[in-house]
């Protein structure tokens, strides 16, 4: 009797594992699926990210010297725009600016991209970290047409 | 330079040491020495990687657009919120069929990278152009020494909480410092329109600065951020509740399951 109801009680934990177990990789399936989901979107949404980038106004910003060409930049109000800044000097120099939020080391030679706004009507300051007493500029947002100025403030 | 120097590694070596310190709390004693070639191991793998970065930089700067180095240091910060999960989960629900060691080495060898070639891009800009080489070494061994001593006092602080409170409260640290980083790469992303770009929903400047000593270690250890907008806020609270509810609903399941049994 003993003999048999220890049997029946062990049939019925092995039971209760299975099921646990089985829960445990339902669980875990439908986690693989939703993560193949949002990959599958994402690769997508990547894809369209990368078509979209042509459809943005480009604006072409040169170091020479360690001074920003040109100094004061004046770009489209609520608009993403594209920042090429190309590097003239034999040297990195590091685009950073605390209004717009970025920083980026352009290598010596080498041309970079950094993308900003869609941005309010204003000013919005932005130097090279390591020459920050010359390399100096401001980009200003206009609810005007844009054009490029290539006044230097310096 | 001096100054910069010092700012430079308070930005880039607060992470690391924050993060080898949570480590330290989290890991046995005596594991760390049983595994310590391979902490050996990972610390020259990191180095390694660091080199192998700084040496091809300007190359890597220019693929896919030029925004090539902004795709690789943020999917560092990604893997590392990723790696910090799984290592919460099999913490939490003691899922012991990976060793965690490993992961341990993993969180540590991406971090030390990721801030290791920041850190040293940035350095050799400065090396190249400035004549004050001695400042350069003077800055970098003061933010060292600052950054060694916040890691000291953070861990003594954090190791003589009562024992009741210490491990959650270590985990949640750990849980915030992994939310941080996904922060930082929002930042990176939203940078090369990846990701699109929001005004501010508030500034905080004002009560605490980023650019400060404090700002710098809230933003390493729980990535603040004084001027959020709505795709930060929803990021981080995203990364931050869902593995939290995920713990609360779990734990519950398991405790209905306990009881059926």
């Amino acid at each position: 009797m003993i003999n048999f109801l220890a049997k029946r009680i062990l049939k019925l934990q092995v039971s209760n594992i299975n099921r646990l177990v089985t829960y445990r990789v339902g669980v875990l399936k439908r986690h693989i699926t939703t993560l193949s989901k949002i990959s599958f979107y994402l690769f997508f949404a990547c894809l369209s990210i990368t078509s979209a980038w042509a459809a943005r106004p480009e604006f072409i910003i040169t170091i020479k010297d360690h001074l920003f060409y040109p100094a004061r930049l004046v770009i489209p109000e609520n608009t993403k725009v594209k920042l090429v800044i190309v590097n003239q000097d034999n040297t990195p120099e590091q685009f950073d600016s605390f209004d717009l939020n970025r920083e980026k080391v352009i290598f010596a030679g080498k041309k970079s991209v950094v993308y900003v706004g869609p941005l309010s009507a204003g000013n919005y300051h932005f130097f090279g970290e390591y020459h920050p007493n010359s390399a100096r500029g401001v980009v200003i947002v206009s609810n005007k047409n844009s054009k490029k100025e290539v006044v230097n403030v310096n | 330079m001096l100054i910069n120097t010092v700012v430079l590694l308070l930005r880039n070596g607060l992470p690391i040491v924050i993060m080898v310190t949570l480590l330290l709390l989290m890991v046995q004693s005596y594991q760390l020495y049983r595994l310590k070639v391979a902490w050996l191991g990972t610390l020259l793998l990191s180095l390694f990687i660091i080199f192998w970065v700084i040496h091809y930089v300007d190359n890597i700067a220019q693929f896919y657009h030029g925004i090539a180095l902004e795709l690789l240091f943020s999917s560092f910060y990604i893997a590392i919120y990723l790696v910090v999960l799984l290592c919460l989960y099999i913490t939490c629900f003691k899922a012991t069929k990976i060793n965690i060691n490993y992961l341990y080495m993993l969180i540590f060898l991406l971090i030390f990278s990721l801030n290791g070639s920041r850190f040293f891009i940035y350095l050799t800009g400065f090396w190249l152009q400035s004549q004050l080489q001695v400042s350069l070494l003077i800055g970098a061994l003061l933010g060292l020494g600052i950054c060694i001593s916040i890691g000291i006092l953070m861990y003594f602080m954090l190791l003589f909480t009562q024992k009741k409170y210490q491990q959650p409260f270590v985990l949640l640290l750990v849980l915030l410092f992994a939310c941080g980083q996904l922060n930082q790469a929002v930042d990176l992303l939203s940078q090369v329109d990846f990701l699109p770009s929001y005004e501010a929903l508030w500034n905080t400047s004002s009560l605490l600065s980023e650019d400060s000593e404090l700002g710098y270690f809230f933003t390493a250890l729980l990535g603040y951020e004084a001027t959020p907008s709505i795709l930060h806020f929803i990021i981080y609270f995203s990364a931050l509740i869902i593995p939290l509810s995920g713990y609360y609903f779990t734990n519950r399941q398991q405790e209905s399951l306990k009881q059926d049994l």
